[in-house]
């Protein structure tokens, strides 16, 4: 590089006036071999500074380090969402089925009535059989009730009693 | 802003993040977690990085925050000027070049603010408003301070190397 561009940029830096690039083609200048001789101080400096930058690097990958941190929150987050997500469908679902479960339960129709025959006639006979055996079954052990009558009759013989009564009723107005 | 953008526009300024942190705190450990967490926080607000002017800015203002938060729990001074710095540690930064040991004595030397601000620009790269923020001060102001830290360098370096000159 040009030696008066090389003064031109040094006299920037010394005022605070030099970019970041321009700092960077002196480091790069100075880092040289064979300069001349007044330039030496600031080759130092220059080296010193190059030395520093060395000594303060991280010893470890940043890149990489930051990466897999950033990957991993990214996952972590991923997730999370995931989670949240599916115990919104999943609440959404269960109201659904629910709320479905409630509406079949509530407006269930009454199911009709269905014909088992198709021929009237065999429907009537079979109906007239179906009758009189809920009429015989309802006939049956009739036989018992009479002695129901006996009790009747025997309420009967107390009537006479009630007339002793009144005859005795009568003697005591007397 | 998506996954991939962020990964494209964010991560690279790990690297220059990392030394900032470095700088300020002193200590790789602690650095590396303030810069996972600051970039945990720059990803939980990247919906609203697209529409930042400056995302290294406020990335810088991020790192910033969460080194002072850091600070604060190590009760350590809060005060961005007297946080520590790198050079404080003769240690991490000892060089056998016997040049460079006199470089390194005179940036001691500055006042605690050129000295910051000088070895952000100067060895970590950063820009005027990148420093400014981490300074607090502004960017002019920055670019003042690192003329005066300069030429005195420059100055003082020329005396040296005058002196070590044998003259005929």
């Amino acid at each position: 590089m040009e030696y008066r561009v090389i003064e031109e940029i040094m006299n920037r830096y010394l005022e605070g006036k030099s970019t970041l690039e321009e700092e960077t083609l002196l480091r790069e200048y100075f880092s040289q071999p064979g300069l001349p001789a007044e330039q030496l101080e600031m080759k130092e400096l220059f080296s010193y500074f190059a030395e520093e930058h060395r000594q303060a690097a991280p010893s470890f990958d940043v890149s990489a380090d930051l990466n897999s941190l950033i990957e991993n929150e990214w996952k972590r987050e991923t997730r999370s969402r995931f989670r949240r997500v599916s115990a919104w469908v999943g609440s959404a679902a269960a109201l659904l089925v629910l709320s479905l479960g409630i509406y079949q339960y509530i407006d269930k129709p009454e199911p009709p009535v269905k014909d088992t025959f198709k021929d009237p006639k065999l429907a009537y006979i079979e109906t007239k059989r179906v009758l009189l055996m809920v009429s015989r079954s309802m006939n049956h052990n009739t036989t018992n009730l009479k002695y129901l009558a006996k009790v009747d009759e025997s309420f009967g013989h107390l009537k006479r009693v009630a007339e002793i009564d009144k005859i005795v009723n009568s003697v005591k107005n007397k | 802003m998506t996954k991939e953008e962020f990964q494209k526009q964010v991560i690279p300024m790990g690297d220059k993040l990392y030394r900032v942190a470095f700088r300020l705190l002193g200590n790789s450990e602690t650095a590396k977690d303030v810069l996972q967490e600051s970039f945990l926080k720059l990803w939980e607000k990247r919906h609203e990085l697209s529409d930042i002017i400056s995302i290294d800015a406020f990335a810088c203002t991020v790192l910033k925050n969460k080194c002072l938060d850091k600070l604060r729990q190590q009760r350590e001074m809060v005060d961005i000027d007297v946080l520590k710095t790198l050079g404080n540690n003769p240690e991490a930064t000892f060089d056998h070049h016997e040049k460079i040991a006199e470089i390194r004595k005179l940036i001691q030397m500055l006042p605690e603010k050129q000295k910051m601000i000088i070895q952000m620009r100067d060895i970590d790269c950063c820009s005027f408003e990148e420093i400014a923020i981490l300074a607090d001060t502004t960017a002019n102001n920055v670019r003042v301070q690192l003329c005066i830290a300069r030429k005195w360098i420059k100055e003082e370096l020329i005396k040296v190397y005058n002196y070590g000159i044998p003259s005929d």
